[in-house]
């Protein structure tokens, strides 16, 4: 049985969330109606997974979160609302140790719950099984016994913070090659650890596909746009590709690689409904190989369940290209890479705080 | 989805009560960083259940209010009273929806074009752009829909009268929510004419982006727009639907609110505690039934008749204890507080008085009130007549209560309480009063009484005849400068419920109209107290005391009479001269009912007292129902009816 | 794949939907290139724009909504009913 605390205000998200779970069969769920009373179920209850939803009377999901990341650290999926607000939040709440988040359920659920509920439940199954970053967990227990108060992230950065640098750094010369990244669950950690271990004239742009929601993107280019020392946009209209920048696909839809003329743009493309993730790993890479040559790309796939990009990125290397893949011990589920990895698709396996040096190396030796 | 629907229509009426609450308080200054949070998350919670259902358009109309919100607590706090306007607006519309949805299952047909517009207000109060046109809004026609006409002359003359117009300019990232507008096109029903073209010139092959629609198509068709937005109900900032079929100056038919205020909701939230208690006593009942098999085995055993007798009794007393028990808990689960039908009548309140330009002071008390469920569900519209009353035609204008001495500010009381068996709500004002002269004089010319019957009536009773059926039209009313329109409404109402209503008004003071309702049909204790040779009963909650004087204790005090109690002068009645009956009694002692109404202790004298019982009271009706001082009769065991006496309406 | 180039023609055959945008965007920069809407039963709006941006000539005779109505408007030439929105 998998424990499965569901904390949120609206008794009909409750029920909601409580009857997808329950159907299951294998899930005992409890229910917590604000932060203060899931933290007394977090002792009694003791779940092996908790979903937490962000805004809430008492006790905010945010602080709660933070709560039991520091007094019982347990898996939590964020239940987010599919806003910019919401977003941001979610961000944040990765940040301080959520596993994944699952979009709050809407549209007529008569309609979708059938393909909605699969997916929260799948979810939810591999967040109960993730593997939680013992070091978070003990700066933040530091920091109570301290006593200090949340820490401040950096929330929206304001345009005039990202964009100046941004068009600036644009300008670098066009690039012999791309490196593409795909990473779904712990994916926001794990793009933080990527990215930020990369110097702003890294020589390849860098396309990146993490599954999300359309409105989660956005903030996520956001979020990392402000803590590293690349330029990071995420891709609405059709962008041509330069160094010294990241482009994030936009949730819910797919990125493609397009040549237009000499010049290669990243496109956004609707989700094809023949890729299951969206933003579609497997789609990007293929995209790639259509119009780059397989030895001017590099494949890095990071923490994610499925096996979204284990295919393309295998063909990739097949062709000649390089390709690298988050190992075992550090991904918080290793599916997605386990899969490259399985199939014989990765050159390099590397754990998180490696993967940027080894990318920094492969990319100067094509 | 039943069951989750339902707890939707629960959970979101409580949200809009409590968002509703947060809002008023905001407009009365309260703090407004702390009520600015608790709206926006009420707002935002029901946005969220609001989402899962198929409400595409409450939906996109909660989002612009939990914009509006959002933005005011990003601020740290403010919002302009056009903003809680705005807002007020909107949670009453979706409580009016709430209502549509749980009498039919549907939003009303109007909804789309309905949350387009309130979201734009909405909009517009958050300093954003006002938005979507609302063209489909105003009489007058957008140019567009001309030209259309006119560009498609031939086929509109060769279609019905009946057309509508329809423009859908969609989203330019349409396609990543997966919309097809070709789809949706020649889904259109009725199609008559059609054209599709840029909305902004083509851009080169080289420089195309084939993901971004760039496409705007026009229509007409000959179905109904009701049918059209439907079709288009997920993207009503989108289209523009405009009915071509009536021409200016004819009305549109009136939309269908749903105000299904009669149609109350079936469904009742009960706090657990009162479900453990009735399981409770549903387990002290198995074991006292369990005694019932126990003593027929004691009784198939020979046991002592006068014992088993005595047990018997015991375990009848002990059932009869469980069942008023139960009785009573069943009761309680059925008593709702009068909090949402005060809140939304505070909101008629203050869309009444903005709309006549009456600046007014609310005072709401004793909303928490309990009341049977039933009942809370359809008082609201006869308090919203008697409300409506109060303000149209009570309160003055301020340059009149100015020239009163009065403060400028009229002052509209809404007040309930609990008393005995009954629910009091009391509507009263601080305006203009009834002027009892000239109720007589039309109540003359209206026929209702003659004039020798109009005169004999003080001016207390005279102003009760504005309830009587056919008193006056509007126009008259107002003249009156007093209240009556749809007071014989009122009336009928509350006698519905089993309740009175009464009214009190003093010239230049103000007037109150008081509903006096039964509280439940819950069991009542009533004393039997024995009169004029007949009994009668009186509910024991108001009787403080029972006690026997002499006579000669008894002091006059100018026409009455009074007696002393524990140093204290208490004003001396009897029930016999109360209720007309002839007094025979002349026994040396006097029975005395210490009762308390409201009004400081009295003692009424009667001459025997019975049993004291609970019994189911019945609200009266028939030949009965008009009695006054009565408020209900209820049954015997011996099958003889006793009249239930409201004292507070006796002694008058 | 129901967008399909022989002989310079390009052939939208069935249901041609969003995803095949790219695929004809690629079509119709080939030179003296036509569109064969016959077997066409329903054209995404994606698609549409791009043929009514396009100067390619329109072939066929597709049926439905796609022939009765829409056809008129797929040519990049002004079109009869001079629609500028």
């Amino acid at each position: 049985m998998i424990r499965l605390l569901i904390v949120d205000d609206s008794p009909l998200m409750r029920r909601l969330l409580g009857d997808i779970f329950e159907a299951e069969g294998d899930f005992a769920v409890a229910f917590a109606r604000d932060g203060a009373e899931a933290l007394d179920r977090l002792q009694s209850f003791a779940p092996d997974v908790v979903t937490l939803d962000i805004n809430m009377p008492r006790m905010d999901g945010i602080t709660c979160l933070d709560r039991i990341m520091v007094e019982r650290p347990c898996p939590v999926v964020m239940v987010s609302a599919v806003t910019e607000e919401g977003a941001a939040e979610t961000m944040e709440a990765l940040q301080l140790g959520a596993v994944d988040f699952i979009p709050k359920p809407e549209g007529a659920v008569s309609l979708e719950i059938e393909t909605l509920a699969p997916r929260l439940v799948e979810k939810v199954r591999a967040a109960a099984g993730a593997r939680l970053k013992s070091s978070l967990r003990l700066r933040d227990r530091v920091r109570a016994k301290a006593g200090l108060p949340r820490r401040p992230l950096p929330r929206r950065v304001s345009p005039s913070d990202s964009k100046i640098p941004a068009a600036a750094k644009r300008k670098g010369p066009t690039a012999d090659g791309i490196v593409l990244v795909g990473t779904s669950t712990g994916g926001p950690q794990a793009l933080d650890a990527l990215l930020t271990g990369l110097p702003g004239d890294f020589p390849w742009p860098i396309l990146v596909a993490q599954h999300m929601p359309a409105s989660f993107t956005g903030a996520l280019a956001r979020r990392l746009g402000g803590i590293c020392a690349l330029a990071v946009s995420e891709v609405f209209t059709p962008t041509p590709v330069k160094a010294g920048n990241v482009y994030i696909a936009r949730g819910d839809a797919d990125m493609i690689l397009r040549r237009q003329g000499s010049i290669l743009v990243a496109a956004a493309a609707p989700a094809d409904a023949g890729y299951r993730w969206h933003p579609s790993v497997d789609r990007l890479v293929r995209s790639a190989l259509d119009i780059v040559s397989a030895d001017r790309l590099v494949g890095v796939l990071m923490t994610g369940m499925g096996n979204d990009g284990a295919a393309a990125m295998t063909e990739l290397r097949r062709r000649g290209g390089r390709t690298l893949a988050e190992a075992e011990e550090s991904a918080i589920v290793w599916g997605m890479p386990g899969e490259l990895v399985k199939a014989g698709g990765a050159d390099i396996v590397a754990p998180l705080e490696q993967l940027g040096r080894q990318l920094i190396q492969t990319v100067a030796s094509l | 989805m039943d069951e989750l629907f339902e707890q939707f229509l629960i959970e979101g009426r409580e949200l809009i009560a409590r968002g509703t609450e947060d809002l008023l308080a905001l407009e009365a200054g309260a703090d407004a960083a702390a009520r600015i949070d608790s709206a926006f998350r009420a707002v935002h919670t029901l946005k969220g259940s609001v989402a899962i259902f198929d409400l595409a358009p409450m939906a996109a109309m909660l989002h612009a209010a939990e914009d509006l919100l959002g933005a005011a607590r990003g601020r740290g706090g403010a919002l302009g009273s056009e903003a809680i306007r705005a807002l007020l607006a909107c949670l009453d519309r979706c409580d009016q929806w709430v209502d549509a949805l749980e009498g039919s299952g549907v939003l009303p047909p109007d909804a789309p074009r309905e949350a387009v517009r309130i979201a734009n207000q909405l909009a517009a109060c958050d300093g954003a752009d006002a938005g979507a046109s609302m063209a489909g809004e105003r009489g007058d026609r957008p140019a567009w829909v001309d030209a259309l006409l006119a560009r498609h002359a031939d086929a509109v003359s060769a279609a019905p009268s009946e057309l509508v117009v329809l423009r859908y300019t969609p989203r330019e990232d349409c396609f990543f929510s997966g919309d097809d507008p070709l789809a949706l096109a020649a889904a259109i029903p009725g199609l008559v004419a059609l054209a599709v073209g840029p909305r902004e010139p083509w851009p080169t092959l080289a420089d195309f982006d084939p993901y971004r629609c760039n496409l705007e198509i026009e229509a007409i068709s000959s179905a109904p727009a009701t049918e059209l937005r439907q079709l288009f109900r997920f993207l009503p900032d989108q289209v523009e639907i405009v009915d071509v079929a009536r021409r200016v100056g004819e009305a549109v038919a009136a939309p269908a609110t749903g105000d299904s205020v009669d149609a109350g909701s079936r469904t009742i939230r009960v706090d657990a505690a009162q479900i453990d208690r009735l399981l409770d006593l549903i387990g002290e009942l198995v074991v006292a039934k369990n005694k019932f098999a126990h003593l027929a085995a004691e009784a198939e055993r020979g046991a002592e008749p006068a014992v088993l007798a005595g047990a018997i009794r015991a375990a009848g007393a002990t059932t009869d204890r469980l069942v008023a028990g139960m009785h009573d808990a069943v009761m309680e689960v059925r008593l709702v507080p009068l909090t949402r039908v005060f809140r939304r009548l505070s909101r008629m309140v203050r869309d009444i008085s903005a709309r006549l330009g009456r600046d007014l002071d609310l005072v709401v008390t004793g909303e928490e009130t309990r009341i049977d469920k039933a009942l809370a569900d359809s008082l609201f519209e006869p308090l919203l007549h008697v409300v409506r009353n109060a303000i149209d035609h009570g309160a003055e204008s301020a340059d009149a209560r100015r020239a009163a001495g009065k403060p400028e500010r009229a002052r509209l009381t809404i007040a309930a309480r609990n008393t005995a068996d009954q629910i009091m709500i009391e509507i009263a004002d601080d305006g203009a009063g009834i002027d009892a002269d000239r109720v007589r004089r039309v109540a003359v010319e209206r026929g209702i009484v003659d004039l020798a019957a109009a005169d004999a009536l003080d001016a207390a009773a005279a102003i009760q005849l504005i309830f009587a059926p056919g008193f006056s039209t509007a126009a008259e009313v107002t003249e009156i400068s007093g209240r009556g329109v749809g007071m014989d409404a009122v009336k009928a109402a509350a006698e519905r419920f089993g309740g009175r209503v009464s009214v009190a008004s003093r010239r230049g003071e103000g007037t109150a109209v008081t509903l006096r309702l039964p509280a439940t049909a819950a069991l009542t204790t009533i004393l039997i107290v024995g009169c004029g040779g007949d009994r009668f009963a009186i509910p024991f909650d108001v009787v403080a005391e029972t006690i026997r004087i002499r006579r000669e204790q008894v002091k006059p005090v100018g026409v009455a009479h009074a007696f002393v109690l524990r140093h204290r002068t208490i004003p001396l009645l009897s029930l016999a001269d109360l209720l007309g009956l002839p007094a025979e009694d002349q026994a040396v002692d006097l029975k005395i009912l210490v009762v308390d109404t409201g009004n400081g202790p009295i003692g009424i004298a009667v001459e025997e007292f019975g049993e004291r019982i609970d019994v189911m009271l019945r609200p009266m009706t028939g030949l009965l129902a008009n009695m006054p001082g009565v408020s209900g009769t209820t049954l015997l065991g011996d099958g003889s009816v006793l009249l239930v006496l409201d004292l507070g309406e006796v002694i008058g | 794949m129901s967008i399909t180039l022989r002989d310079k023609t390009i052939h939208l055959e069935g249901r041609c939907g969003v995803e095949e945008a790219e695929i004809l965007l690629g079509h119709l920069s080939t030179a003296d290139v036509r569109v064969d809407l016959g077997g066409c039963e329903h054209l995404h709006a994606a698609l549409a724009q791009l043929l009514m941006a396009a100067p390619v000539p329109i072939t066929g005779e597709p049926g439905g909504f796609l022939g009765t109505w829409l056809l008129p408007f797929l040519s990049a030439q002004p079109n009869p009913d001079g629609n500028t929105g």
